[in-house]
């Protein structure tokens, strides 16, 4: 179970639930610098059925609302990636307007060195 | 170097601006551009606390050493060491927005716009936009190691293959 530390630019509606210890580190940084977040406050529908039933869907992990830009966090290995590019790429072309970034396990790792971060977490 | 400090100089020329330096990345890159920069000018550094992550540490980041001037009314040029997220130069600036100066820019010797999470920021003059890679020397570190090495190195991690 994931701690759930009280946040200063959390400005969500219902206290984030976490999914790994990645996104936890995440808001704490975001937390620290004083940039307003929220956690998977919007999901976009990808691909609908014939009769408008949800096929394909993605749910940014943070948006930014100073920035208006969402951002996806992995920290799966790169070989594994690839489907969750797929989706960006899809949210991108119905979604043009959307800024959406995607930080992978690399990235984490870089912020982790910089930010001194227990960053092993997968 | 020589480039940016021909250019720093002309755009400032007559308007005697503050360069602002961060501790600790940016003092050999800092220490080399104002040997370039031709026009008079007054250097302040400033010390912001790390965020220590797991280590422990603040809920909020805060200035360690503060300007030893101010800056009302002042053009300011910030030299960083790394540009990458943003997130501390976007902390320094509205913190030192707060104190009206006339101007803010900022120079950095290397620039990582892709990784950018705030990219409103005033970032004027660039030494290299770079791929993503870690470097030591040149006043970057590893645990507070390298710095001193005259130039920049790569570094390869031995778990980064994939």
């Amino acid at each position: 179970m994931l701690e759930t530390p009280v946040f200063q630019a959390f400005c969500g509606a219902d206290a984030p639930q976490f999914a790994n210890h990645a996104e936890l580190e995440c808001a704490k940084i975001l937390d620290y610098y004083g940039i307003p977040w929220e956690y998977e406050p919007r999901t976009f529908v990808l691909e609908t059925d014939e009769e408008g039933r949800v096929l394909e869907a993605i749910t940014p992990d943070f948006y930014l609302p100073e920035q208006d830009l969402y951002v996806e966090l992995t920290v799966m290995k790169q070989s594994l990636v690839t489907r969750k590019h797929r989706k960006l790429r899809k949210l991108r072309e119905r979604y043009p307007d959307v800024k959406v970034k995607l930080f992978n396990r690399r990235d984490f790792e870089r912020l982790a060195q910089k930010y001194d971060l227990n960053h092993r977490t997968s | 170097m020589e480039e940016l400090g021909r250019e720093i100089s002309s755009d400032y020329a007559g308007a005697d601006p503050v360069l602002v330096s961060v501790l600790r990345g940016a003092f050999v890159f800092v220490a080399d551009l104002v040997r370039v920069i031709t026009i008079p000018h007054a250097i302040e550094f400033v010390a912001l606390a790390g965020y220590g992550g797991a280590l422990g540490g603040r809920s909020s980041i805060r200035l360690m050493k503060d300007l030893d001037i101010p800056i009302g009314g002042r053009d300011v040029l910030i030299a960083e060491d790394v540009v990458d997220t943003g997130l501390t130069l976007n902390y320094l600036i509205k913190t030192l927005q707060l104190r009206s100066p006339r101007d803010i820019a900022v120079c950095t010797l290397l620039d990582r716009p892709y990784r950018r999470l705030v990219d409103d920021l005033p970032i004027r003059y660039v030494g290299f936009t770079v791929p993503d890679e870690f470097f030591v020397g040149y006043g970057f570190d590893l645990d507070q190691r390298y710095r001193g090495l005259p130039d920049l190195r790569i570094v390869h991690f031995p778990d980064e293959a994939a």
